[in-house]
């Protein structure tokens, strides 16, 4: 039997309003060079500048990983020739990276983080017929580089490790961590041995477009290096491969050569960075709740795992439920957020924050509902209006008439009774005065507050009187 | 001819504010200086929009003393609109989309930019040789260089083209030509210029600095263009005195080292009497002056190929013919692409440079040569703050010799590095530093270096006016002097 | 003088084409400028460990996190010299 080895890279986008190194806009846009100015496209005689915001990301992303904080640093040029980059280096931290010497707790064992470090991204490249066409929108991006120990021993390792970072940088707030779009993306080496025996040859897997595609591209990997093992060959040469996700293969990309030459040297144009302890304790005091204790905390208010798993894997609908937790029925407020809420969201591929449901009319809803005022049935009605609309439940309630009343057993007894003591009004029917009826729907409306339903109402006055009997 | 532009600034801003003289006449004057003159001083003019700029400005109110003043910029600070080209074929069509943040200041203060002048390649040069649009000559002599690489710059000042022209200075690049053409010219501390919207050669080294006819200009011209820029992180929050404050002010108690290094026997002799001579005029003035040793400065050369090489080779990755500039059209693929336009845009020296720069950074070697060179500099900075402890400043020449031929030493790779043996160690440690003329060696001018405290560049001024207005020299090198 | 597999290897580093011609000058000269290079091996820098990167002393230079002013198509594509649309060309790179 082999051991496998694995260790895995993730470059994850930081989602500051405007680049690590200028000031244009850090956005995505389907519009190339869109956000682009003169430092991003490398011309000469630009100098960069230094987002502040960017290093407090990182700095929280450094800390959530346990990581060892490099209180002085400087940043670093890795240079090489690539079209998508427009400098000829990529300003990196190669020598000091903010984080380094970290751990990923992720269940059973404890996963190390090497380094965590700053970097700009570069153009995107689509590459076509004619040739391949250069957007700057995503040069100058800030990334974090993560770089874990080789620690994991099978693909499962793998996916709980990929998981819980992606986790806690979700709920650090600092990217959005979708690999399908790239704000996320993992490279994962592999290797196999005997146990006892020296480290095999590491095959680095690139660009595996989701964590699960992770797992199975290492299952792969492992029986293909075990299948030349076992033929008494051996993997000669570190490769680049990748995944593909129709046959779940690892097909090879190149042949490593032999160490690439970065000629890193420190970057003179940023001055050094000094991270002092306050900053990095007032860091640590404003660390969000993580995933897990929150968890915890649904399962004691008596949330079901369904709702929980869910309202976990949502940011968006997790925050908004901190939110109002302490003043509403977590259920209640669960059930909704779940249900009707997040089809919406889904729908229309929008966060909470952008509909006008708010804390406020949400909370009023929920204890509407747990009070009695509003069934589940008027909820469902309510819950799309006020997304739409926003304003007060009391207000939509008006609005949307929900607080008719449209019962025709009960509107049936309120019309006897009306009859029943306006026999006078009867007679005036019979005699053909049309008036009687105004006259009778009005009482109907006194007698229900003005609740009645005219429609309904007037519909059963009319089949009751014509058969009323003085 | 009008000559108004042999008159100081002073003197110009007096005509123009009681109206003799408008800016139109100063900016055509430098026309038609430029155009009768032989000395390739410029790479591009830009006549139609300063023509157009000096007669807006007669509406304008005389707001500073250097309005209307015409000034010519060196062609590796970026201009908006007029083709900056770095004396390089791979930008020779290059059109800046933006201002410099000292074109930004010049601007502000209503000078008016006569155009962009001829230099070595990308400042890779001592001589002016290495330029795409050939080399500018020596306004005293025109067998002679003009030195570089801000050679344009110099040689336009000292044939009073152009009262004031900006310089760039990485390794001697300001002082160097101001020597050998008779000019003063500053390198100011690092920080204290904005770099932005310099065409980086060294990014831990360059500064960009003002070449005139004298110190009060230097000093007036230092005013508009130092302070802080945000958009360069490197640039000092130092507070910007006004330059010209110690001008005039009495020199008696300052207390100046002369190092043994400046006034060795690879020094020229005749050179060397020159300084000689000023530090007895200083003693007599009531200057302390004390002979010190300094041990890091001989290290300077290598030093400057490590770091300067290192840096420059990062920097010029750029030019790879995708975003700007030169292409070739011989490709199949994209490193053809690279390599060919690379090959064809560049010049031999700068090519040069950058194979140099890539080894030294390469593998091992980033270590054994770039990083000890590091330490290496600070230990030489150490040397120098210790130094400037103890003295207000510290002199000597500002080269081993006088210009010599056009042509000369153009195959001798160290050669262009060893001219700069004086002035390299300034910026290593990035101090403040003047070459002011001091007198002729065969007829071709010979610059004396003052090096300032960082931030002092007023100090410098005090000192170089009093030696000016002792010496009194003739600096017109034009036949009528 | 340098070999042309030495030279070659560094040309390749600068992306710079090196003609049959150039060699033999290219082998003296960067020969020349690499041995005074060696000098710096063996200077004697009395235990100092610290490196110096640059003359500048300022440290936690900031800019905060706004939006500044962004360049329009029209300047981005001013001195390209191969564009399709709002895209900067290159012959194609077969990626990564």
């Amino acid at each position: 039997m082999y051991e496998t080895v694995v260790g895995i890279e993730v470059h994850v986008e930081l989602k500051s309003n405007s680049k690590v190194f200028s000031h244009s806009q850090n956005e995505y846009s389907t519009e190339p060079n869109l956000y682009v100015n003169e430092i991003d496209l490398g011309y000469p005689g630009v100098l960069p500048v230094l987002n502040k915001k960017v290093i407090e990301m990182a700095l929280q992303a450094s800390l959530a990983l346990n990581c060892k904080i490099n209180k002085v640093m400087h940043f670093d040029r890795k240079n090489y020739f690539y079209p998508d980059l427009p400098k000829g280096y990529q300003i990196t931290e190669q020598d000091t990276p903010i984080g380094y010497d970290g751990y990923i707790d992720i269940g059973d064992k404890k996963i190390g983080i090497e380094r965590l470090h700053i970097e700009e991204d570069t153009c995107k490249s689509i590459h076509g017929k004619r040739g391949t066409m250069l957007d700057a929108n995503r040069a100058g991006v800030p990334l974090i580089e993560i770089v874990s120990k080789p620690d994991m021993r099978s693909p499962e390792d793998a996916v709980k490790y990929l998981t819980k970072l992606r986790e806690i940088l979700l709920y650090l707030g600092i990217s959005d961590v979708k690999i399908e779009e790239g704000s996320m993306r993992c490279d994962c080496n592999v290797s196999i041995h005997k146990p006892g025996t020296p480290l095999g040859t590491k095959i680095e897997i690139k660009n595996i477009g989701s964590i699960n595609n992770v797992g199975e591209a290492i299952k792969y990997e492992i029986k293909r290096q075990s299948e030349i093992l076992d033929n008494g060959d051996k993997i000669e040469h570190e490769e680049t491969r990748r995944l593909d996700d129709k046959t779940m293969t690892t097909i090879l990309m190149r042949v490593k050569e032999t160490g690439n030459d970065y000629r890193y040297f420190p970057e003179p144009d940023i001055p050094y960075v000094e991270l002092s302890d306050d900053w990095i304790n007032d860091v640590k005091a404003n660390m969000p709740v993580f995933a897990d204790e929150l968890k915890e905390k649904y399962k004691n208010l008596g949330i079901n795992d369904n709702n929980i798993k869910t309202i976990i894997g949502r940011l968006d609908l997790c925050q908004f439920l901190e939110s109002v937790i302490d003043s509403v029925d977590p259920v209640t407020a669960s059930n909704l957020l779940t249900g009707d809420i997040l089809s919406y969201l889904n729908k229309n591929y929008v966060s909470i924050n952008k509909i006008k449901l708010n804390k406020d009319n949400f909370s009023e809803l929920v204890n509407d509902i747990t009070g009695g005022k509003i069934s589940s049935k008027q909820a469902k009605e309510l819950v799309p209006y006020l997304i739409e609309n926003g304003g007060s439940v009391k207000d939509a309630v008006d609005t949307l008439g929900l607080n008719e009343i449209t019962d025709t057993n009960a509107l049936n007894d309120i019309v006897k009774r009306v009859l029943d003591s306006n026999p006078e009004s009867i007679k005036d029917y019979n005699d053909g005065k049309d008036r009687a009826i105004k006259y009778l729907m009005g009482q109907i409306m006194k007698e229900t507050g003005g609740k009645a339903n005219p429609a309904i109402a007037s519909q059963i006055l009319m089949s009751l009187i014509k058969d009323y009997k003085l | 001819m009008s000559k108004y532009l042999d008159l100081s600034i002073k003197e110009i801003n007096e005509l123009l504010k009681n109206k003799t003289i408008k800016p139109l006449d100063l900016v055509n004057e430098a026309f038609e200086r430029i155009e009768s003159s032989n000395l390739n001083a410029f790479i591009t003019l830009n006549k139609e929009e300063a023509l157009k700029e000096a007669k807006e400005l007669e509406n304008k109110e005389i707001d500073n003393i250097l309005f209307g003043i015409p000034v010519a910029i060196k062609d590796n600070i970026v201009t908006k609109g007029l083709r900056t080209t770095a004396a390089s074929h791979i930008l020779d069509d290059f059109d800046p989309i933006y201002d410099a943040e000292v074109v930004r200041k010049i601007k502000d203060s209503h000078m008016i930019i006569i155009g962009k002048t001829n230099m070595d390649e990308f400042a890779m040069g001592s001589t002016g040789e290495t330029s795409y649009f050939g080399n500018t000559l020596n306004p005293w002599d025109n067998t002679m260089v003009p030195g570089g690489s801000s050679s344009g710059s110099a040689a336009a000042v000292s044939a009073r083209l152009v009262p004031i022209a900006l310089g760039t200075d990485t390794g001697g690049s300001i002082r160097q030509p101001s020597s050998f053409c008779g000019t003063v010219g500053l390198k100011p501390t690092y920080g204290r210029v904005s770099r932005y919207g310099l065409i980086a050669f060294a990014s831990s080294l360059d500064q960009i600095g003002p070449i005139t006819r004298n110190v009060i200009d230097n000093a007036l011209m230092l005013n508009v263009i130092a302070g802080r820029d945000d958009k360069d992180l490197t640039s000092s929050y130092e507070d910007v005195t006004d330059y010209t404050s110690l001008i005039g002010k009495d020199i008696k108690n300052l207390k100046i080292a002369v190092p043994d290094f400046y006034m060795s026997d690879a020094i020229d002799k005749e050179v060397r009497n020159k300084v000689t001579n000023i530090i007895d005029m200083l003693k007599k003035a009531g200057c302390t002056v004390h002979s010190i040793s300094m041990k890091y400065v001989e290290n300077a050369i290598p030093l400057y190929q490590v770091i300067a090489l290192g840096e420059a080779s990062s920097n010029l990755a750029r030019y790879d013919g995708v975003k700007y500039g030169y292409v070739t059209s011989e490709y199949k693929d994209i490193e053809q692409l690279y390599k060919m336009t690379r090959y064809e845009g560049f010049g031999r020296e700068v090519k040069r440079r950058l194979m140099i720069g890539s080894y030294i950074l390469s593998g091992k070697n980033a270590d054994k040569y770039y990083r000890k060179a590091l330490i290496v500099r600070k230990k030489l900075t150490d040397e120098f703050k210790d130094v400037l402890s103890k003295y207000d400043l510290i002199i000597g020449p500002t080269n081993t010799d006088s210009a010599y031929p056009l042509g000369t030493k153009q195959d001798d790779a160290l050669k262009s590095f060893y001219d700069d043996l004086l002035t390299i160690p300034v910026n290593m440690a990035g101090l403040p530093a003047m070459s002011l003329p001091i007198g002729f060696k065969n007829g071709m001018p010979v610059g004396m270096h003052i090096i300032g405290n960082y931030f002092k560049e007023e100090v410098i001024y005090q000192l170089a006016s009093y030696i000016e207005k002792e010496l009194n020299l003739n600096l017109d090198p034009r036949g009528d002097k | 003088m340098l070999s042309k597999e030495e030279i070659d290897h560094v040309a390749e580093l600068a992306r710079l084409h090196v003609d049959d011609s150039e060699y033999e000058l290219y082998g003296k000269q960067l020969y020349d400028i690499l041995s005074e290079i060696e000098k710096i091996e063996s200077v004697d820098v009395e235990g100092e460990t610290k490196i110096m990167i640059s003359p500048c002393t300022n440290i936690n230079e900031y800019s905060n996190d706004s939006i500044g002013p962004m360049l329009s198509k029209e300047d981005i594509l001013k001195n390209v010299k191969h564009s399709n649309g709002d895209y900067i060309v290159v012959p194609t790179v077969i990626n990564e």
